[in-house]
């Protein structure tokens, strides 16, 4: 996984094409001035200043665009969103998409197992802003949905699409609303009516980290009577242009991942990856993060693992993450979360997913 | 804004050219100040509220449609603005003391102020009107701000400021609360598309309004999700507009330009009373436990398989 050979994409790599998730964005904020009763027009200059794109690349279809300029697009976009609703209506564009071949086998998969490994598998080209990550314990699936490229300030709006997406698309994948659990890293939004209306009821907040949680009874549940044909055709075609690319964010949070019961300190990743310290900072920096922040993010969804899928107490997760003494893991997990162990587990605990 | 300035160019030209008549006059009639006699806090004073009243005539101008209202407002806003010109430049030029042109300030100042006042009584006649049309979207409240741009309802902002200030006031007559949903309406922006989704949304949220009664408020809670406010009303009749609407809903024949055949849709509703607080008769429950009730009624009145109701695409 760590083997040197795979390309370490940065966020100004222009790797993802512009007329999927982006080109859908734009839409979605140029057909609603259309729609609305301001007479305020938008215009795609304004909505693209700064992402150093014209409209005229997107609509040709072969323009390809880096993350940092999805980054840039989104932070325009929501100077439009006056009724805090852009990111839900286009997390239910989302998928499947128009995202070709990776789109259809997306969208002909059997259930919700097949769904989560293709958009796992496929990440860069149907999840390019944020990495699923797939877990389950004896009773539930977890999807955590983690920062692939440095989301920055962007994030809480993202991960407000991208929660909405995948739940819209099972339940229009299932023709039925799939029982959801949402955690959100984020305080409780001033507009939860939106998330009410389009997640559901089961909402936490302040968790620390992003994720979803269903019942695994939902997991293999037969969804369609569609062929398997086109599901077969679109897997070779997938399988054909699958790209290994890793993005730079990613490859950090797997090696933190990897190492996480030592404590890694900056020049070892640096050097781990072949930098010096110095470059490794400026180019975390741009990213939009520091060091710290990621392996203590890192830390802090492996400890809440611990708790919920392994049934861990506070000292059997201190010593794993191989902390000396309690007072120093419980003051080390406020700066992750700022909360206290017990404050957040009773959170989780409260959220009917219990801890048996 | 500026579109709407296009509309009133004549004005705005004529207002130009009274400024230019008006120095080209003092000009030729009066000399110049030489430097030490002009009064710098006389010239900020009189030449800042004259560039105020031309920044209130451009906020009028761009907001207003031609009319009579707008003419008065305007016609008195200017002829204030050409008074307080006209100060400002005799700070620059002095005039001869006996000239009739030195008088027009203290006739165009009031002049402006009596056009300026009866513009405003018909504005406010005008305002009553079209508080008449606003009905059921706005009650007690203004705040433009708190307003959906699809549907121009309130949003759910809005809707919480309205029931505060239900509940101050000392009348406490029984409100009944919906809360209505469109059924599987991601199915229906899956099939046709966002923007006749949008559509949709707003044609129905114009349906709900014409089963309403005048008293009643609607509001955009949030995505399909509507919320209705129904004052002094008891909960059976609650129930009963709740079925009317639904009724009225049901029989809607909505046109998609993808498809020959009208699409119909349902709505569940959750009909609610606001009550008083378990352990206090006199304060009613807040507003969220409201909302929260209202929610969950409405998710107990969804149909539980929509599968087998809307088909297969």
């Amino acid at each position: 996984m760590n083997s040197p050979s795979i390309v370490l994409y940065e966020n100004d790599a222009p790797i993802y094409s512009a007329h999927h998730h982006a080109a859908l964005l734009i839409d979605l904020v140029q057909k609603k001035s259309n729609n609305t009763n301001t007479n305020q027009k938008i215009s795609s200059h304004k909505l693209l200043s700064g992402t150093g794109l014209f409209y005229e690349d997107i609509i040709n279809g072969e323009k390809n665009i880096s993350g940092e300029q999805i980054l840039r697009l989104i932070k325009n976009a929501q100077l439009f969103d006056k009724n805090n609703d852009l990111s839900f209506r286009w997390g239910h564009t989302l998928w499947p998409g128009h995202y070709d071949s990776f789109s259809q086998l997306l969208g002909n998969c059997q259930n919700l197992y097949q769904t989560l490994q293709v958009l796992s598998k496929h990440r860069l080209k149907l999840s390019p802003l944020i990495t699923p990550i797939i877990t389950q314990d004896s009773r539930y699936c977890y999807i955590h949905w983690r920062d692939a490229i440095g989301l920055g300030e962007q994030r809480k709006f993202v991960i407000e699409s991208w929660m909405t997406g995948f739940s819209a698309l099972c339940h229009a994948r299932s023709k039925q609303k799939l029982p959801w659990h949402f955690g959100f890293s984020h305080i409780k939004p001033k507009y939860q009516e939106q998330y009410q209306v389009n997640l559901g009821d089961q909402l936490y907040f302040d968790l620390g980290i992003d994720v979803m949680a269903i019942d695994k009874a939902y997991l293999h549940q037969n969804w369609q009577h569609e062929t398997t044909t086109a599901y077969n055709i679109a897997l070779r075609q997938c399988q054909q242009n699958q790209t290994n690319a890793v993005t730079f964010i990613e490859q950090i949070f797997n090696y933190i991942q990897a190492n996480i019961r030592q404590s890694l300190t900056l020049e070892e990743v640096a050097t781990h990856f072949k930098m010096s310290s110095a470059t490794f900072k400026r180019k975390l920096k741009k990213h939009n993060c520091r060091f710290q922040q990621l392996q203590d993010q890192t830390r802090l969804s492996t400890a809440l693992y611990l708790y919920q899928c392994n049934g861990f107490n506070n000292s059997q997760v201190a010593n794993y993450l191989n902390f000396n003494d309690m007072p120093n893991y419980r003051r080390a997990f406020k700066r992750w979360s700022g909360r206290t162990p017990n404050n957040l587990k009773q959170d989780l605990s409260m959220s009917s997913i219990s801890l048996v | 804004m500026f579109n709407l300035l296009k509309l009133h160019l004549n004005k705005i030209l004529l207002i130009i050219s009274l400024l230019i008549i008006s120095i080209f006059v003092s000009l030729s009639l009066g000399d110049i100040k030489s430097w030490d006699r002009i009064d710098w806090l006389d010239v900020a004073g009189e030449g800042g509220c004259a560039i105020a009243l031309a920044t209130w005539m451009i906020f009028i101008l761009g907001s207003r449609p031609q009319g009579r209202v707008t003419d008065l407002l305007t016609l008195g806003l200017g002829f204030m603005f050409l008074a307080f010109w006209q100060d400002t430049l005799d700070e620059f030029i002095q005039l001869p003391n006996s000239l009739l042109w030195d008088q027009m300030e203290s006739i165009a100042m009031p002049l402006g102020v009596m056009l300026l006042t009866y513009g405003l009584y018909h504005w406010h006649q005008e305002q009553l009107a079209l508080n008449y049309q606003l009905r059921k979207r706005e009650l007690v409240f203004r705040e433009h701000r708190a307003f959906d741009q699809l549907t121009l309802t309130g949003q759910c902002e809005y809707i919480s400021q309205q029931l505060a200030s239900y509940k101050n006031t000392s009348r406490k007559q029984s409100l009944v609360f919906l809360m209505l949903d469109i059924n599987d309406f991601s199915h229906f922006n899956r099939q046709f598309g966002n923007q006749e989704g949008d559509r949709l949304l707003l044609e129905m949220c114009e349906l709900i309004l014409l089963n309403l009664r005048q008293q009643d408020l609607i509001c955009r809670y949030a995505g399909d999700r509507f919320a209705v406010i129904l004052p002094d009303t008891s909960l059976t009749q609650g129930r009963q507009i709740a079925a009317e609407i639904k009724q009225a809903v049901k029989h809607f024949a909505f046109k998609v330009p993808q498809s020959s055949n009208s699409q119909f849709q349902n709505l569940s509703i959750g009909c609610v009373q606001w009550r008083t607080e378990h352990n206090n008769d006199l304060a009613l429950e807040s507003t969220e436990k409201l909302l929260e009730r209202a929610n969950f009624a409405l998710l107990k009145d969804k149909p539980i398989h929509l599968a087998s109701v809307s088909g297969l695409a």
